[in-house]
């Protein structure tokens, strides 16, 4: 099929009103989630993700998508006016937003925030289209080592990008990918580490793990802070930005954009490293620096910008290598695999409705982004007044319900309260969840690719550094490991997007 | 942080010993012909080198005050809330979803959420009530009876 008959296929399987419903479904929550802080789209994916089970794959899979890029438009309100961020993505919004907010420029700094958001994501949208077919045919000449080798570097780019320590990164990935280990081995159709419990026999249940990590996790520390802040502007009027607002966001935009999406290819790289580095780099080109962290509407644009080019294109290497970039794209490859699709390079090719119609979903969701975010901000702003003390129990029993009705497994809730106790004590000893959830997630993946490569080789482990790209690969993921050795890892750059 | 990474450290060392000492029990195989210990093992191994990196590290680390818990941090409503999950486990299957889900929202938003018992009660009783219609009926998740076993 051709170019245009495949974005004529995705459009036809969003004008079925059921997708668009549910395309709808998913920026309308992305945008609540990203606007209530404390709630964040990994929680919210994994909450969703039993329901997801019992739905349509396309369906399920366009509301997915619409809640994590949902989210980005919504996280920037709170930082704007509540000097909060509802996303980590949205911390360097604060700076900038919330300051205008305090010079009664809430409206234009929550447009301009929007038409960026929609400008980045429209682009983004249209770069997933233009590269990904090609890399997944790329990817389709790759073999066992190759794959493997793709998974090491993927798993040591989470770390290497991750806020804290990239050892613990590597460890908490590691321990994923032995957690993933665990049950019924299908190469040898042996049992490991089920010490006669039968439920894990199928190994630990994705849904409960991930809301354990997630959910229950992120209730107990928010229960141990209580969460407030001061609203500057309850009614923001005057949203449309002016010529001069304009004026100044354009070349930021532009540029926010480039950054986001470039930063989102890469796996590890989370929004927080993309508005990061849009922020940086506008404050260093702009004749005015000592605005920035005063009101610089450039200091909103860029950052805003290149968080959303960035969550478009985090879904090129997953849709395409089957590589999850980060712990909120782990989630969407699990609710890929539990609608029985493999994500990698025949995804596209197997799936073309799924994929085409993800996309044009993508430039339905980001219009109606638009347009939620700008004439129905007053509604979000006064979603900010429930108490947090009323969402807790609700998001808690969702994890439990969730976690029963895949099953209806109590062993299931069990392990769900495990790794919410492992979660929260996780994030108390400095430790991120998204190297465990990648690990754990891709762990069939990559043992099914090493013992392959090591059949390949009659059991050489030189087999991955014999092989052009997975001598690259590896050469590069050693690299990566080694340089924070040598004191090279960036400061500035986030975690990946688990945070929330 | 020194005590904390070394601790964690020290954790997950005994984590991935036990790890390799579960997988030396299973058939290893060679190289060229792995067994269903191989991969477990080789995670363990990988995992006992990072832990012991992140104890050296930890070792050479200035000792910085880290407090494990915040400032004024409400540790009652976490043990609260993870005493109301376990309950709810154990129950939910002997009692049934409704019964258990009532109880469940009124322990939690009284005693974590600390509102007043007229708000405890609706409030858990709206929940309660709207999510077994949604889920039994809308979406037709079939969920446990326990007592009512015969009468929903």
């Amino acid at each position: 099929m051709d170019f245009w008959s495949n974005i004529t296929l995705g459009f036809s399987v969003i004008i079925d009103p059921t997708n668009m419903l549910f395309c709808f479904i998913g920026v309308f929550l992305g945008t609540l989630i990203g606007v209530l802080p404390g709630l964040g789209p990994g929680a919210t994916i994994s909450l969703l993700l039993p329901l997801t089970y019992r739905l349509d794959p396309i369906s399920s899979i366009i509301m997915v998508a619409g809640i994590y890029y949902g989210a980005k438009y919504g996280g920037s309100t709170t930082s704007i006016l509540l000097n909060i961020p509802g996303e980590p993505d949205t911390v360097i919004t604060c700076l900038d937003g919330y300051q205008m907010a305090r010079q009664g420029r809430a409206g234009p700094a929550l447009g301009i925030s929007a038409f960026g958001s929609f400008i980045a994501g429209t682009f983004a949208t249209l770069g997933l289209m233009l590269v990904a077919p090609p890399l997944a045919e790329f990817a389709l000449r790759f073999g066992p080592p190759e794959i493997f080798a793709l998974m090491v570097l993927a798993l040591n780019l989470i770390a290497f990008m991750s806020s804290g320590s990239q050892i613990k990164g590597l460890a908490m990935a590691t321990l994923g990918l032995f957690l993933g280990s665990i049950g019924l081995d299908i190469f040898h159709n042996v049992d490991r580490f089920v010490f006669g419990y039968n439920f894990l026999l199928e190994g630990l249940g994705i849904v409960p793990v991930i809301l354990g990590l997630f959910g229950v996790a992120e209730i107990l520390s928010n229960l141990e802070v209580e969460i407030k802040g001061k609203i500057f502007q309850k009614r923001a009027p005057n949203l449309l930005p002016s010529l001069k607002d304009w004026k100044d966001s354009f070349w930021p935009i532009i540029r926010g954009t480039v950054v986001g999406f470039f930063v989102g290819l890469m796996p590890g790289g989370g929004g927080i490293a993309s508005t990061f580095a849009s922020y940086s780099i506008e404050k260093r080109v702009s004749k005015h620096p000592e605005k920035f962290g005063k009101g610089a509407i450039e200091g909103v644009a860029g950052p805003e910008s290149a968080n959303n080019a960035c969550s478009g294109a985090n879904f090129i290497p997953l849709m395409t290598l089957g590589v999850p970039t980060n712990g909120i794209m782990a989630i969407i490859f699990a609710s890929l695999l539990i609608n029985g699709l493999q994500p990698g390079p025949l995804l596209i090719k197997n799936n073309p409705n799924l994929f085409w119609g993800v996309i044009a979903s993508m430039y339905l969701g980001n219009a109606m982004l638009l347009i939620l975010n700008l004439p129905l901000i007053g509604m979000w702003v006064r979603f900010l007044t429930i108490p947090y003390t009323v969402l807790a129990p609700m998001i808690l029993f969702f994890c439990l319900l969730g976690s029963y009705t895949l099953k209806n497994s109590v062993a299931d809730l069990v392990v769900m309260l495990i790794f919410g106790i492992l979660g929260f004590l996780m994030r108390k000893f400095r430790y991120e969840a998204a190297p465990l959830i990648m690990g754990f997630i891709i762990s069939e993946m990559v043992e099914g690719s090493f013992i392959r490569s090591l059949l390949m080789s009659n059991g050489s482990f030189t087999i991955f550094f014999t092989r052009p790209i997975s001598c690259v690969l590896m050469i590069v993921a050693l690299v990566l490991f080694i340089l924070p050795f040598f004191g090279r890892k960036p400061k500035v750059l986030g975690s990946s997007d688990d945070e929330k | 942080m020194r005590k904390f990474d070394l601790i964690s450290g020290l954790f997950l060392l005994v984590v991935s010993i036990g790890i390799c000492v579960v997988s030396f029990q299973m058939e290893i195989g060679k190289p060229n012909a792995p067994s269903s210990g191989f991969y477990p093992l080789l995670t363990g191994g990988v995992l006992g080198l990072f832990s012991l990196i992140i104890i050296i590290q930890s070792r050479k680390q200035d000792e910085v005050s880290v407090r494990f818990w915040l400032p004024g941090a409400n540790k009652k409503a976490i043990l609260i809330a993870f005493v109301i999950i376990l309950i709810y486990i154990l129950l939910l299957e002997r009692m049934g979803f409704l019964v258990t889900t009532v109880l469940f929202f009124i322990l939690i938003s009284r005693f974590v959420s600390g509102h007043s018992w007229k708000t405890v009660l609706v409030f858990s009783f709206l929940a309660s009530v709207t999510t077994y219609i949604v889920f039994r009926f809308i979406l037709r998740a079939p969920l446990p009876q326990g007592i009512f076993e015969g009468f929903l």
